[in-house]
């Protein structure tokens, strides 16, 4: 074969890369493709690999040149990526099969999805339902090439010894990931340590974790979204002051033990609270750059410990720069279980948004509570009552909250 | 004081104006006015006059950031049919549009994705370049994605 110009050496390059990784795993691949293997320059098999890596490198501006009907039947790598990381793992596993070219694309992608819909199909009961999953996903690991940055787990109830997790979270940890969403079925999951020292994690979502971060553990130093959902904080974490000094989006569900979750995020701008009652509620909003508060109780609070010391104009007096506050009946009337001044010791200038979900008419603490937050807030544009919604609803206006720009 | 408009030339010739603020959402374009002023005109020598003119319609939107999500994905639903997604996603990869590119294929993807293999080939036009021992091999090494 001769290699004209440079678009064919592209060709080549190309097809003695395919033939080449064939070889390793298959060794009929090689035979059945002679022709293509005489155009090696050398017989070290170490240039040979370099000669293959100038030439990929260079593959793409193959592409440039190409026409249409070429191009249709031969789509760039790099849209060939973009559509298999739309699809689930196990499809674009598939779409291998499809032509040489899509053949290893698949292990190449920086996002590794192993969510709740693919445990759901791979995991299947009892002890060889186990062992396959565990290979499955080992399979699928073993096959990356190139980093991981974006890692999602979901560990299936059937998963009952966590060795195996432990090592697919610590083969994440050292790929340099970015993102991670780590959940957990039935039983909560302690995080190994591994997980605290992914420096360069810019975002965290936990589901149904123990948060036990090991002594030295100093904080996240690039974590600007972080969502906690049904994790516990046990007490042995309590001192370790959790630094987060990119953080810009905290979400706490149903956290137990928040008082051990110590944390100092000084750029933080968007607080979600739902279902927490501890005190530590206050200590979280002592940063001073939070303009969207979002905090819910779904329940009466009578059933929870009284916290000592919070109320809403204490509460209104850490947030200068608050700018859309969503609070829920339930909470609001805690916090005006206390006398409610008529008027606060400062207006809430900054407060543009009021959204009053799951509020009662009938209740005249919540009723006091909103007459005070209106009469203060001189600068609000834009109010939402709801006279008790679902859950389902309010999750709708609270996307739909944020995602408008406030005053229209 | 006009606001400055660019040429645009596609694959068959035709030419698109386009005002200069709106184009450099592209990044190749921007980098071509950054050059050399790109006061001339702009060949792309593989983008079609059907694709450019939807290129075209992209970039001239006037949605405000916010809705720009929905407003993309919107533009690529309307425009159904993967031959067109394809060119689409090529001209976006070409001028480095990346909203466009990404969420061309992101519909792509959402349309194949109950496709059988053979289905999938064709509709993205790929030629089987294996062997059936080959396929074979690979759907054994797989068992569980099949």
């Amino acid at each position: 074969m001769e290699i004209k110009d440079e678009e064919d050496r592209g060709r080549v390059a190309e097809e003695i890369q395919g033939a080449s990784l064939e070889v390793g795993r298959d060794d009929h691949c090689s035979t059945e493709n002679p022709k293509k293997l005489p155009t090696l320059p050398s017989e070290n098999g170490n240039s040979v690999l370099v000669f293959f890596n100038l030439l990929t490198e260079n593959h793409e501006s193959r592409f440039v040149t190409c026409t249409k009907e070429d191009r249709i039947s031969n789509l760039p790598e790099h849209l060939i990526g973009s559509i298999l990381k739309q699809l689930p793992v196990q499809d674009a596993a598939r779409m291998s099969i499809l032509s040489r070219q899509w053949r290893y694309i698949w292990t190449t992608m920086t996002a590794l999805v192993l969510n709740y819909q693919f445990s759901k199909r791979f995991a299947k009961e009892g002890a060889s339902g186990r062992n396959e999953f565990i290979r499955i996903v080992n399979d699928i690991i073993i096959r990356r090439n190139g980093p991981i940055t974006n890692f999602s787990l979901h560990i299936p109830e059937e998963i009952d010894s966590l060795q195996e997790v432990d090592q697919w979270i610590l083969f994440f940890s050292r790929n340099s990931g970015r993102e991670h969403t780590f959940t957990k079925s039935n039983q909560p999951y302690e995080l190994p340590n591994d997980v605290f020292s992914c420096s360069k994690l810019t975002t965290l979502q936990l589901k149904n974790c123990i948060f036990m971060p090991p002594l030295q553990f100093e904080g996240f130093p690039n974590l600007y979204d972080l969502s906690l959902k049904n994790i516990d904080f046990r007490a042995n974490s309590c001192g370790t002051v959790v630094s987060l000094p990119r953080l810009r989006k905290l979400s706490l569900f149903e956290c137990k033990n928040l008082f051990n979750f110590n944390i100092k995020a000084r750029i933080l701008e968007e607080l979600v609270v739902s279902t927490c009652f501890d005190a530590i509620l206050l200590r979280l909003m002592e940063s001073p750059c939070l303009s969207m508060v979002s905090i819910y109780f779904w329940k009466p609070v009578e059933d929870y410990v009284q916290l000592e010391g919070v109320n809403l104009s204490r509460m209104l007096s850490i947030l200068p720069k608050l700018r859309c506050l969503v609070i829920d009946g339930h909470f609001l009337k805690f916090l005006c279980a206390d006398q409610v001044p008529k008027w606060l010791p400062g207006a809430i200038n900054s407060l543009r948004s009021l959204l009053l979900p799951n509020f009662q008419l009938s209740d005249l603490d919540q009723l006091h509570g909103i007459l005070c937050l209106l009469r203060n807030s001189p600068n609000l544009l834009s109010l939402r009552m709801n006279h008790v919604v679902s859950k389902e609803y309010y999750l709708f206006l609270l996307i739909h909250t944020y995602g408008t720009r406030v005053g229209h | 004081m006009s606001k400055k408009t660019l040429t645009l030339m596609s694959k068959d010739k035709q030419l698109f104006n386009i005002e200069e603020h709106l184009a450099v959402q592209s990044v190749t374009i921007r980098n071509m006015v950054k050059e050399d002023g790109a006061s001339s005109v702009i060949p792309l020598p593989r983008v079609d006059s059907e694709t450019l003119a939807l290129v075209i319609e992209y970039l001239n939107r006037q949605q405000a950031p916010e809705e720009d999500e929905d407003y993309v994905k919107k533009f690529v639903d309307e425009r159904g049919e993967i031959p067109t997604l394809l060119e689409l996603a090529q001209a976006a990869l070409d001028l480095d549009i990346k909203k466009l590119m990404d969420a061309a294929c992101m519909k792509v993807a959402d349309l194949i994705k109950d496709f059988t293999l053979e289905e999938v080939r064709e509709a993205l036009r790929i030629e089987n370049d294996r062997t059936p021992e080959e396929e074979k091999a690979i759907r054994d090494e797989f068992q569980w994605a099949f």
